[in-house]
């Protein structure tokens, strides 16, 4: 069992359907890159409100995953956005960088064993 | 069937959790879900604006707008469609803040499923429905109108006036009932409404339809009334209701609800004061269970609870295909006045349930060609006449008339358009309006549905020299031959068929004459006549009675 996410969690968050975590890892696979790209420049431009949205709604991704890590990283985030304090900010980036990059490579991993063919679909559409 | 249709405004920034969302609702297919998806506040807020969202689901955290100000950004836009709150865990004191706010429910995002989602939604519409709608109908306001007019030309006392503008009696019951195999319990709305109590003990039928509304149930509570005074018969006006899609409940779901809604009401039904009998989506067997129900209570068979009871329980011959052999017989008086051969005349019936079905069937045996007809599914086309017999044998077959190879498909709107001599409505209210009524190309509107003609539309068809034969009269077939099953039972005596029909038959065209002598006298159309004729039986009534104390 990884640490990383909690399958059968998440099963029960995609209604016990396999097919359709598999199809959400896909999206999530596809949107992730923009998604930590927002929370990025939020910090860059020392944007609180958008800070806390960016980082809610990457929150909310790992929470379907039972990424219990990832999702920490973010709320972190989140909380920094939502009280407007950036004192910590590079260090909350530095971790969730590295949970959500160890999510993705677990669920690009996953998604492959799984069923190769349905995810190329899910990514290409 | 066609299903119901929901369209959700899903209101989410985050693509993971909206692609969830739309597979999840994805999978219902009754009701059917269509899924709008805004990622923006501003976006959800156009999208409000053009209208037809039936439920918005609502995550706060948006790139344009943080926390309540979300939640009541929206509202201010937006008054009346219902709003769900989508909460993550930690955010779950907010989204309760906002239910405080007027947000109909908050769901928690993590552990959804999609019988929590489809609850959530469902219940979240039917509590906007009724704390908003229940009085607000159009078929009430119909009803009210035409006894207005009426009640203005026949001078009706102004205090009796106001006494039947509104039903005297209304219950109205939230109804659980267990469904099959999961553990859950479903909550409906049901009602039960008796208009007049002067005349005799109410009778009405018993509807399970997702539509109906305390309004709807009063408005053809009104015309029970109405229909029975005209054809004087010993009753009241009532009328039922669930508001419950019967379709997609099982037999044993639908045996259960039932047996709790006659539980609910047994104060107010009885063979001697309000006698429920099949209406939409109801049946014999359905009036069997309330009969067993009643009778469990009081310790003995109580047949005459209930009429339209299967043949075997008390029920009387000829009360399945009443309403529709009643219409029949009633266009075959008016085609006999004016001079129209029935046998070869056409005529286009609107309905393939109960009443049209056996509309179509007497219409057909009387020698009319039948050249267009239509269901729910489909609206069927054939000039050369359709054959009744084996439509039926399709729609015993696969519950719907789509599919069947015996006529041409045309767009259901031109149905009521066809040339044809004689126009059966007999599906739903306000078929025939203003908009359409200059197209109507027959020589008699007989309605087998209630209220299928607008007030304004009957204006514009009587202009054009149109024979109407308004509701109350075309279709009180079933209300007679319910009567005589009341009779029959409370005597213990079974009619033959020819004498229930004969009788049924003398009834109508007595109604019909007494109609016309005083659309005559009255200088105005069938449809007010036959609702003079009828209200000032109850003006009588209630004047001879007095007002107690």
């Amino acid at each position: 069992m990884s640490t990383l996410l909690d399958w059968a969690k998440a099963l029960q968050n995609a209604d016990g359907d396999e097919g359709l975590l598999i199809e959400l890892a896909g999206v999530f696979i596809d949107e992730c890159p923009e998604m930590m790209r927002q929370v990025r420049a939020a910090i860059d431009r020392r944007d609180a409100r958008e800070l806390r949205r960016a980082a809610h709604s990457l929150k909310g991704s790992a929470h379907i995953f039972a990424a219990s890590e990832a999702g920490a990283a973010a709320f972190r985030l989140e909380e920094m956005g939502a009280d407007g304090n950036f004192r910590d900010v590079e260090d909350g980036w530095t971790l969730l960088r590295f949970e959500v990059e160890s999510l993705l490579s677990e669920l690009i991993a996953r998604v492959g064993d799984r069923n190769p063919d349905e995810t190329r679909d899910t990514q290409n559409s | 069937m066609t299903h119901k249709r929901i369209t959700v405004l899903l209101v989410e920034d985050n693509p993971v959790y909206s692609r969830l969302i739309e597979k999840l609702l994805g999978r219902s297919d009754n009701p059917v879900f269509e899924t709008v998806l805004a990622s923006t506040l501003e976006r959800a807020l156009e999208r409000l604006a053009l209208g037809g969202i039936d439920v918005v689901l609502l995550d706060l955290m948006l790139p344009d707008s943080t926390a309540l100000d979300t939640f009541y950004r929206v509202r201010a836009h937006d008054m009346q469609t219902p709003i769900i709150i989508q909460s993550a865990m930690d955010d779950v004191g907010l989204a309760s803040k906002a239910v405080e706010g007027g947000a109909e429910d908050y769901l928690l995002k993590d552990g959804i499923n999609s019988a929590t989602l489809i609850r959530s939604i469902h219940y979240a519409m039917e509590r906007t429905h009724a704390r908003g709608a229940e009085w607000s109908s159009a078929m009430l306001h119909l009803a009210q109108q035409q006894f207005l007019k009426a009640a203005h030309i026949a001078g009706l006392d102004p205090n009796i006036r106001q006494r039947l503008l509104f039903p005297e009696r209304t219950q109205i019951a939230a109804l659980p009932f267990k469904r099959d195999g999961i553990d859950q319990v479903e909550t409906v709305f049901a009602y039960r409404v008796q208009h007049v109590l002067t005349m005799g003990p109410t009778k009405g039928g018993l509807r399970y339809h997702p539509d109906v509304s305390l309004g709807e149930v009063a408005a053809l509570s009104m015309w029970m009334t109405w229909k029975c005074a005209l054809a004087k018969l010993p009753f009241g006006g009532a009328k039922g209701g669930v508001r419950v899609d019967p379709a997609a409940l099982s037999k044993d779901e639908l045996e259960r609800l039932t047996r709790r809604y006659t539980s609910e009401f047994i104060g107010m039904i009885g063979p001697d004061k309000d006698i429920p009998a099949p209406d939409m989506g109801t049946d014999a067997q359905v009036m069997a269970w309330i009969m067993d129900t009643y009778s469990e209570h009081v310790g003995y068979s109580v047949p005459s609870v209930v009429t339209g009871k299967p043949v075997v329980l008390g029920g009387s011959l000829g009360r399945h295909e009443a309403t529709g052999r009643g219409l029949a017989y009633l266009v075959s008086e008016t085609c006999r006045q004016i001079g129209l051969d029935l046998n070869g005349a056409t005529a286009v019936v609107q309905g393939f349930g109960n009443v049209g079905m056996h509309a179509a069937t007497f219409l057909a045996e009387a020698g009319a060609k039948i050249v267009g007809i239509s269901d729910a599914s489909v609206a069927l086309h054939n000039p050369k006449g359709l054959p009744i017999d084996l439509l039926k044998n399709h729609v015993r077959q696969h519950r719907q008339l789509f599919g069947c190879p015996h006529g041409e498909i045309i767009p259901s709107r031109d149905l009521l358009e066809l040339h044809c001599d004689i126009l059966a409505p007999c599906a739903l209210q306000n078929q025939i309006t203003a908009e359409n009524s200059s197209r109507i190309n027959c020589r008699i509107v007989a309605e087998g549905a209630n209220g299928p003609t607008t007030l304004e539309a009957d204006d514009m068809l009587q202009a054009r020299g149109i024979i109407v034969l308004p509701d109350i009269l075309a279709n009180a077939g079933g209300v007679i031959v319910s009567y005589f099953e009341w009779v029959q039972g409370l005597q213990n005596l079974t009619w033959p068929l020819e004498e229930i029909n004969l009788r049924m038959r003398d009834i109508l065209t007595d109604a019909l004459a007494r109609t016309q002598r005083r659309a005559q006298a009255e200088k105005v159309d069938l449809r007010t006549a036959a609702m003079i004729e009828a209200l000032s039986r109850v003006g009588a009534a209630n004047h001879l009675r007095g007002l107690f104390p």
